[in-house]
């Protein structure tokens, strides 16, 4: 069992955080959740994302030239060629379809079957030791993104025709590579021993690519895989033995020197991670997608009920707060308006006693303003008496209306009178009552009661 | 779908519907309330901020009075009708008048208590003028309701006052 954890950021550089191997006692499930366990236990940080590696020996492939451009056409047309040619029914297998070349007429594509059975093993181990899968890739494609990442630069850009190579205890995983993609993938089983036992088995792969035409001549082989598997191949016989350029992937002078030698010292030196190290490289770039369209629905549900379950709790927080603010201004108005209302309580009879003053002064000068008037009414009466004239009565009334009984030589004096009495602004009515003439000895007089009616102070 | 299956989805759904119903309601109600609670804060705030204004002016005001009103101003009671006598006596002796009949008499409906003089004066015509005219500064605030100047002969007369004078303060 083997967990390799790193960190990636946004431009493609990654850091390597843990890598863990632990032998297996058995291969049967419990086994396998227990020592991922152990792995996972052991990681630094939890991780974000999850991606397991199929070995290439779990898979069978296929190629077809389909006459689509459409890749959901492309797939189904695949699935139909693939019914009947598969040692078990199509149902039962986790399918990827991987076009090769330029869409067209005939499109090449290459198929990966997995025995779905296998994937769902993974899966179940992976959910019980905690873990959800992101994505399933093949072990070849993974060992060749780890060789592409690890071509030196010095030896110019990388060939069109690739073979990659991964050399471990169980076998050897075998990938071609062109124009940086996957076209084609072998896996062998059993220990490689020697020199030449490595030469059959790459001649036997270079042959049965050949077979397949699937891509141009391999121009270039990569070999990686745990330290010690390196000590006993001369590469200078394996490659005049293949007439092929060979290259090792030296963990030591890969992209990610710093972090795995610090790292690999702890590791035993048979164990190869170069299909881990290459789904670090470029998960993005991995095209061979073995995880089944169920468990993605699976994840997208539970995603969904999360987000679903985040939002409705962030709701309800929000609403609670919201509540708790109103509630909080509820009562803060009401201790306001209670405070309000002490005030005008203690306040309403200070200002009644206030008011009563200010209502006192108006009283005193509009009274003031009255008597004023009234005075002014009494002296109009006398100012137009005419030579002859005498007042005997001179009455102010409550209605301000005012009586004047008197005198007068004759009813002309009396008429000049009355008449310089309406001049005066004061008045609105001036009403002879009666008049009446009496004539005693020689001389006449007239007694006459006037009633005059002032205008109000303001209509003047 | 079975029937069952139906029947608790739509139970689901009334249930919900009802829920949101009955919250609409209450927090719309909750708010009105709330609305109308702000609103008499601001009006009972308006009225202290008024009520507050009347105390500021307090001062202000009594200086007023004391200008305006004088001595009057602070009688109150039974002794309104002594300080009404003392100030009618004292601007009829300032005035060379005599007062020959005083009669006072109180009323009080549902206003201040308002005290009525009935007077009887004698003197020239000029002195019983200046009585008349000065009797304000004496006696702050009274009212003439009703006056009869009649002749007595030469120069004099005599005035039939009725004066009304209220309590300027409670």
């Amino acid at each position: 069992m083997k967990l390799l954890q790193a960190q990636t950021t946004q431009d493609g550089s990654a850091k390597l955080l843990s890598m863990k191997a632990r032998p297996m006692t058995g291969v049967d499930e419990e086994t396998a959740v227990n020592a991922l366990k152990e792995c996972v236990q052991s990681l630094p940080t939890p991780a974000r994302e999850v991606w397991g590696a199929l070995s290439t020996g779990e898979m069978l492939t296929r190629y077809f030239t389909l006459p689509s451009e459409d890749l959901d056409e492309l797939k189904a047309m695949a699935l139909y060629q693939l019914d009947g040619t598969l040692p078990y029914p199509i149902q039962e297998c986790v399918t990827s379809v991987k076009p090769l070349g330029p869409a067209g007429e005939a499109t090449r594509v290459l198929v990966a079957v997995v025995h779905r059975p296998n994937v769902e093993r993974l899966i179940r181990i992976c959910q019980r030791a905690g873990l959800t899968l992101t994505g399933i890739v093949a072990s070849s494609e993974a060992i060749g993104c780890w060789h592409r990442a690890c071509w030196p630069s010095v030896q110019g850009s990388s060939p069109a025709g690739w073979l990659v190579a991964d050399i471990t205890r169980e076998g050897l995983d075998l990938g071609v590579w062109v124009n940086g993609s996957l076209i084609y993938m072998r896996h062998v089983l059993g220990a490689v021993g020697t020199a030449e036992d490595l030469t059959t088995r790459f001649q036997e792969t270079l042959q049965a690519y050949s077979k397949e035409q699937v891509g141009p001549p391999v121009e270039q082989v990569t070999i990686s895989g745990g330290s010690k598997g390196f000590e006993f191949i001369p590469l200078e016989r394996l490659e005049s033995n293949l007439g092929l350029p060979i290259h090792r992937v030296d963990p030591q002078s890969s992209p990610f020197k710093g972090a795995f030698s610090a790292i690999s010292q702890a590791l035993s030196p048979e164990v190869s991670f170069s299909e881990l190290l290459g789904v670090v490289c470029a998960p993005r770039l991995l095209e061979i997608d073995l995880l089944p369209v169920e468990s993605r629905q699976e994840q997208a549900r539970q995603v969904l009920f999360r987000e679903l379950r985040r939002t409705a709790l962030l709701v309800s927080l929000s609403m609670a707060l919201f509540l708790v603010w109103v509630g909080v201004e509820m009562g803060g108005t009401w201790w306001q308006l209670r405070r309000a209302q002490d005030q005008i309580n203690l306040l309403e009879p200070q200002a009644a006693r206030v008011k009563a003053i200010a209502a006192s002064i108006q009283s005193v000068e509009r009274a003031r303003q009255d008597y004023a008037f009234q005075v002014e009414l009494l002296g109009n009466c006398t100012k137009h008496l005419l030579p002859g004239m005498t007042l005997q009565f001179l009455g102010l009334e409550a209605d301000q209306a005012v009586t004047l009984r008197g005198t007068a030589p004759d009813l002309t004096v009396l008429t000049q009178y009355a008449a310089a009495l309406r001049e005066e602004p004061v008045w609105k009515e001036v009403d002879l009552r009666s008049a009446k003439s009496q004539r005693e000895g020689g001389s006449s007089a007239t007694d006459f009661e006037l009633v005059l009616q002032p205008k109000s102070p303001r209509t003047r | 779908m079975k029937p069952n299956r139906s029947l608790t989805n739509l139970g689901i759904a009334l249930g919900w519907g009802l829920f949101v119903i009955v919250g609409v309601r209450l927090v719309d109600s909750g708010f009105g309330f709330w609305k109308k609670q702000r609103e008499t804060l601001s009006q009972a705030q308006e009225q202290v901020k008024r009520l507050q204004g009347w105390l500021d002016v307090e001062k202000p005001l009594r200086e007023r009075q004391g200008e305006v009103c004088g001595s009057l101003g602070r009688v109150s009671g039974t002794d309104l009708s002594w300080a009404a006598v003392q100030g009618l006596q004292k601007v009829a002796q300032e005035q060379g008048v005599s007062v020959t009949q005083l009669q006072p008499s109180r009323t009080s409906g549902q206003g201040p208590e308002v005290l009525h003089l009935d007077t009887r004066i004698e003197g020239r015509l000029e002195q019983v003028s200046g009585l008349v005219q000065r009797l304000p500064e004496f006696l702050p605030g009274i009212r003439l309701d009703s006056v009869q100047f009649v002749p007595q002969g030469g120069n004099r007369i005599q005035a039939l006052l009725r004066l009304s004078l209220s309590l300027l303060e409670h």
